[in-house]
């Protein structure tokens, strides 16, 4: 017997929800008691099947998403729960990678199949990821079937989450989605357990909502600035018809790449707008690029896609193996992304003919890149990979070249060619002054020249004065950051509002610090003078 | 279905998208002020647009919420010259509404071969609730919050 179940049960209950009109939106109900007639369960039976979702892919130009072609994709690696009338759990598994579950239920009881947008495991390897709805009481996602009875032989009930998509626009909940940004996770999981199949994955909530817009404020109001990673939290895009996420792949895994920084790896990127022509800061443009390019690894697909606008019509693409620029360099998020990528893949292409796979970028990324005593950028990666894999050094080497970096041979990037002038790195002599350029020529805030690097070395400990002082005028409003290098973690900060001149005494103890310098105002030459006292 | 939520009541809302976190994307950003008003009162809201790129053409597309008033004629559809004089783009919009509300304008640029971007501004009417859609929550037996979604089941009995 085959039969189609419309899970109504579910839709009364959405129905009693709203039917009160009232204010709250955090009432919680339980889950009502539905009366069937019993009968007393004397053996169990084998209740399986599969577990899918409406994936809706991009159109064939990358641009825009193809709701004529919307296929089902295996939910893999969630907990299935056969949930009983009195709302018990009376049996639970995990699908496969298949989407497959099965599992022996009491016969003769109603139940009712619940899948959560989830994946946990506890024993090594670990990870606790869940898909939660930030505007609505942090609530996990779940879909569940029908009440039905498990009756007394095996059965399979198959489920599958609806995109809701009803031709020109979405018409019914969109119960897909958690699930496509959760298998972004699970990719990307996979991909980090093929370089360390012992690893331990700090828990992640993956916050989506039909709610969240690009627009900063209260994340409980959807306010989420955009498609964004934040101390343990990926927040995800889902306003239709100007820009949804859930399905833009590439996207939600560059985020997730974030979450691997900041997890198991360090970055210091201080974050901002960017783009693939931007020059950027060398921190923004490795922790960009490196997004970008393990969007692509994890996915196994180089082209990056994010899709915006009217009924998802629109959108961008990349390659991030194959894309050009116009404005390659140490700076360049984009040269950066290609260079991860082709360290990466097998497919050689021009000067790359590297193929390393994953795990040398997991080790560089795990090991060196967070004890570095830089700021993480380019120079700091590549210093560590070519000591670790010093046989592939020359190849490297030309693939830096094919962007217009040139060699590579210290974790700050001494002897760059290409923009030289915006070589952010100086040492300074304490008592002896510094003198350094600010600028916006680039753009603001995190472009290429708007900040300046300062090593120092304190001998012995004290309490010093840092003052970096405008030479050229008034206009602008210098701010300094202060970092100790081992271990690597910023001990002080001044960002004062004095036009022209920023000062403070600060304790430190002996040592090699970096000075972050940047100007508030971001005017378009300020030259300042540093001293440390 | 609409569930409400009280929501805080600047007297004039401003906001950046500068310094925050960004995906990959158009180098844009925005930055606005909107007036909260009363019912039926016109809200001028007022927003720069910014670019770090200094040459090509900033496509701009405008759509405001179905049930805010454009009180004055906006262009939906208009486009900028990027250029290394010029580094804002204002613009303005006058608009209102007929119920309680926070609503949104949204703005999405593109710049030809960098990406686009999409921004929302928020407009604040009268007791400024927010109106949303919500699926009711539920309590699993070991007590964590659900958000239930019917599925499609296909039931086999052997």
């Amino acid at each position: 017997m085959r039969l189609k179940i419309f899970n109504t049960f579910a839709l009364t209950l959405l129905l009693s929800g709203c039917g009160g009109g009232g204010s709250s939106t955090d009432a919680v109900i339980d889950t009502p008691t539905v009366d069937t007639p019993t009968i007393p369960s004397t053996g169990s039976v084998t209740m399986s099947g599969t577990v899918t979702y409406d994936l809706v892919p991009s159109n064939s130009n990358s641009i825009g998403l193809d709701y004529d072609n919307i296929r089902r994709e295996a939910v893999k690696g969630v907990p299935i729960d056969a949930v009983n009338s009195s709302n018990q759990s009376v049996a639970s598994t995990i699908t496969d990678s298949s989407g497959y579950y099965s599992f022996s239920v009491p016969n003769n009881t109603q139940m009712k199949i619940r899948v959560s947008a989830k994946m946990l495991q506890t024993s090594t390897p670990s990870w606790d990821v869940k898909v939660l709805d930030n505007t609505n009481s942090n609530a996990l996602y779940v879909m569940e079937g029908a009440l039905s009875s498990s009756g007394t032989a095996d059965s399979q009930r198959n489920l599958n989450a609806a995109s809701g998509w009803g031709g020109t626009s979405y018409t019914s909940s969109r119960t897909a989605a958690p699930f496509a940004v959760l298998d972004n996770a699970y990719h990307a999981i996979q991909k980090v357990l093929s370089a360390n199949a012992n690893t331990v994955f700090p828990p992640l909530v993956m916050n989506w909502s039909i709610n969240n817009v690009s627009v900063s404020g209260d994340t409980s109001l959807g306010q989420i600035t955009t498609s964004h990673y934040s101390d343990g939290n990926l927040f995800i895009l889902g306003d239709a018809d100007s820009d949804t996420d859930e399905y833009d792949d590439h996207v939600v895994t560059h985020e997730w790449g974030h979450y691997y920084e900041d997890k198991f790896s360090r970055s210091d990127s201080i974050g901002g707008p960017h783009g693939s022509e931007d020059r950027l800061e060398i921190r923004v443009a490795l922790g960009e690029g490196w997004g970008n390019a393990f969007s692509g690894m994890a996915l196994d697909d180089p082209v990056y896609f994010d899709t915006l606008g009217i009924a998802q019509s629109q959108g961008f693409n990349f390659n991030v193996e194959s894309g050009t620029s116009d404005s390659k360099g140490w700076y360049s998020e984009s040269s950066i992304q290609r260079i991860l990528y082709d360290v990466y893949d097998s497919n050689d292409d021009g000067s790359d003919i590297l193929s390393l796979g994953f795990a040398p970028i997991h080790q560089v990324f795990t090991g060196a890149e967070k004890t570095t005593p830089a700021f993480t950028s380019i120079f700091t990666f590549i210093t560590a990979l070519k000591d670790e894999n010093a046989g592939d050094a020359d190849t490297i080497d030309k693939m830096l070249l094919s962007e217009n970096i040139a060699q590579i041979t210290d974790i700050y990037g001494t002897g760059r060619i290409n923009r030289a002038s915006d070589y952010p790195y100086h040492e300074l002599t304490l008592g002896t002054p510094l003198a350094i350029v600010i600028s916006n020529a680039d753009g603001s805030y995190n472009k290429l020249s708007n900040r300046q690097y300062v090593k120092f070395t304190i001998a012995s400990s004290g309490t010093y004065t840092i003052k970096v002082e405008q030479s050229n005028g008034t206009n602008s409003d210098p701010d300094f950051y202060v970092f100790d290098t081992a271990p690597f973690i910023m001990v002080d900060s001044s960002d004062g509002t004095e036009a022209g001149v920023e000062e403070k005494s600060v304790p430190l103890a002996a040592g090699d610090y970096l000075l972050d310098v940047s100007d508030y105002k971001n005017v378009l030459n300020a030259e300042l003078t540093v001293t440390i006292n | 279905m609409a569930f409400s939520t009280k929501v805080e009541k600047p007297a004039v809302v401003k906001g950046t998208s500068i310094g925050k976190y960004a995906k990959p994307g158009a180098p844009a950003d925005i930055s606005y002020k909107s007036q909260h008003v009363k019912i039926g009162d016109t809200s001028n809201v007022n927003i720069i647009l910014t670019s770090s790129s200094t040459t090509g053409t900033m496509k701009v597309k405008v759509k405001v919420d179905k049930d805010l008033h454009e009180i004055s004629n906006v262009k939906k559809h208009f486009s900028f010259d990027l250029s290394e004089g010029k580094k804002e783009y204002p613009l303005h919009l006058e608009v209102s509404a007929d119920e309680d509300g926070l609503y949104y304008v949204r703005i999405q640029v593109a710049i030809k071969g960098q990406g686009m971007r999409a921004f929302a501004v928020p407009v604040y009417v009268g007791e400024a609730v927010l109106k949303t859609k919500k699926t009711a929550v539920e309590k699993t037996d070991k007590g964590e919050t659900i958000s239930v979604s019917a599925a499609e089941e296909t039931i086999t009995k052997e």
